[in-house]
């Protein structure tokens, strides 16, 4: 995996112009990642967040029982 | 000899897959069931704007010939296609989810800045209300916090980002930001070629924001829509 | 697809995006060959304050929508009031200690909106 040091990542930030910015976010801070196993491992616990916020926000909706 | 990974995707294009960021051969692997996009690296590629230019437009040009593209981050090595298929298998299934919801879709981001810095008196919410002396510390903290949820200054300007283009999204992502003038970023996935009359929605109906600005742009490859991390 | 920006930026919009990316950037995990177990920690850590912080703003929203429509006994009011204001600072508090903003902890939820 290439992730830029941090001394890496501010040179090219504070070089860079207002499309490399939208750039940089999209392919440095966006995108499918392989590499950290703990970040790869827990994705499938963003199917359970996305579920977990599906339940949490219907009973949210549920109208209070008194 | 390693591997550089630019992307997943739902078919093998019929078309020629050209060349990535290093000018090498690009080749479809199978991984369990899905499908990457990759080129022979023998070296990391370095953190530059060229090379993430080239990754950019390497991503692009997939889905100039396929319906569904899924990029993976910059700088995505694996030692092999064994090692591909170890990574991706404990999310095959998120994955895939992921590439249905980008097929025929493509993003467009919009980020919202506060137009000039707000004048004192504006940002001063109404005095506390007089409440009643016997309420004790957890019912005041309540009240208090009542006060700053309905008093957020951006909330209309977030919320008119969000309505203005509602007949083209199809998933949507929010970041909020913490340095000002940036207020927050929206990410909306939408149908390919809408591009144009999704920016002219957004312009459309943020016009009249008095505190508040946006700058539209896209489409990107929908890089903020692949599953396999918590933004 | 070629891309497009439309709207106008001044340089303190164009510095603000810099520093939130300089941020963003910044936090991702080190390289695989320098891992370190204290980011590892900080990653479970991250995951587990967005996900309290995701409940805290649920359950506050219910309880001043209680509040609010008098459904509440004063006690009831006191007594979640504290239990949240505890609650809030037990997770900034916590946050503060892997070096967390309270931006970190933002929670989107896709398809089913901002919960604000």
């Amino acid at each position: 995996m290439t992730t830029p040091s941090r001394t890496e990542a501010a040179r090219l930030l504070d070089e860079a112009d207002a499309s490399l910015l939208d750039l940089v976010d999209n392919v440095l801070t966006k995108g499918v990642v392989i590499d950290g196993e703990i970040i790869l491992g827990l994705a499938g616990v963003d199917l359970v967040y996305l579920r977990l916020g599906a339940i949490l926000c219907a009973a949210d909706r549920i109208k209070a029982q008194r | 000899m390693s591997l550089y990974v630019y992307a997943l995707v739902a078919k093998g294009p019929s078309e020629e897959l050209g060349t990535g960021m290093s000018g090498e051969a690009l080749r479809v692997v199978a991984s369990g069931r899905l499908l990457a996009v990759v080129g022979d690296m023998y070296a990391p590629p370095p953190v530059t704007p060229t090379a993430l230019y080239e990754h950019d437009r390497t991503i692009r040009r997939m889905t100039a010939i396929t319906d569904a593209v899924l990029p993976l981050r910059f700088g995505s090595i694996v030692d092999g296609e064994l090692d591909l298929a170890r990574r991706l298998e404990p999310a095959e299934a998120t994955l895939e989810a992921a590439l249905t919801r980008v097929a025929g879709r493509e993003q467009m981001t919009v980020r919202l800045y506060e137009r000039q810095p707000r004048v004192e008196e504006d940002t001063r919410m109404s005095a506390p209300p007089a409440v009643a002396a016997d309420l004790g510390p957890g019912a005041r903290y309540l009240l208090e916090r009542r006060r700053t949820l309905e008093h957020d200054p951006h909330r209309a300007a977030l919320d008119a980002v969000l309505a203005a283009p509602a007949s083209f999204i199809r998933a949507q992502r929010v970041e909020s930001h913490g340095s000002r003038p940036l207020i927050a970023s929206v990410h909306h996935l939408i149908e390919r070629g809408q591009g144009a009359a999704y920016a002219a929605a957004v312009h459309a109906g943020t016009a009249n924001l008095i505190d508040a600005a946006v700058t539209v742009s896209g489409p990107w490859p929908p890089y903020a829509f692949a599953s396999g991390e918590l933004t | 697809m070629s891309q497009k920006k439309t709207g106008s930026l001044g340089a303190r919009e164009v510095d603000a995006l810099r520093q939130e990316l300089e941020h963003r950037v910044g936090e991702l995990a080190p390289a695989r060959w320098n891992a370190d177990p204290e980011d590892v920690q900080r990653s479970v850590a991250k995951l587990v304050l967005t996900l309290m912080e995701f409940l805290r703003k649920l359950f506050e929203k219910q309880a001043i929508r209680r509040m609010e429509a008098g459904s509440l006994s004063p006690e009831e009011t006191e007594a979640l009031g504290l239990a949240l204001m505890r609650l809030e600072e037990t997770i900034t508090s916590l946050a503060a200690q892997f070096e967390l903003s309270p931006d970190d902890l933002n929670l989107d939820l896709g398809p089913l909106g901002r919960l604000q």
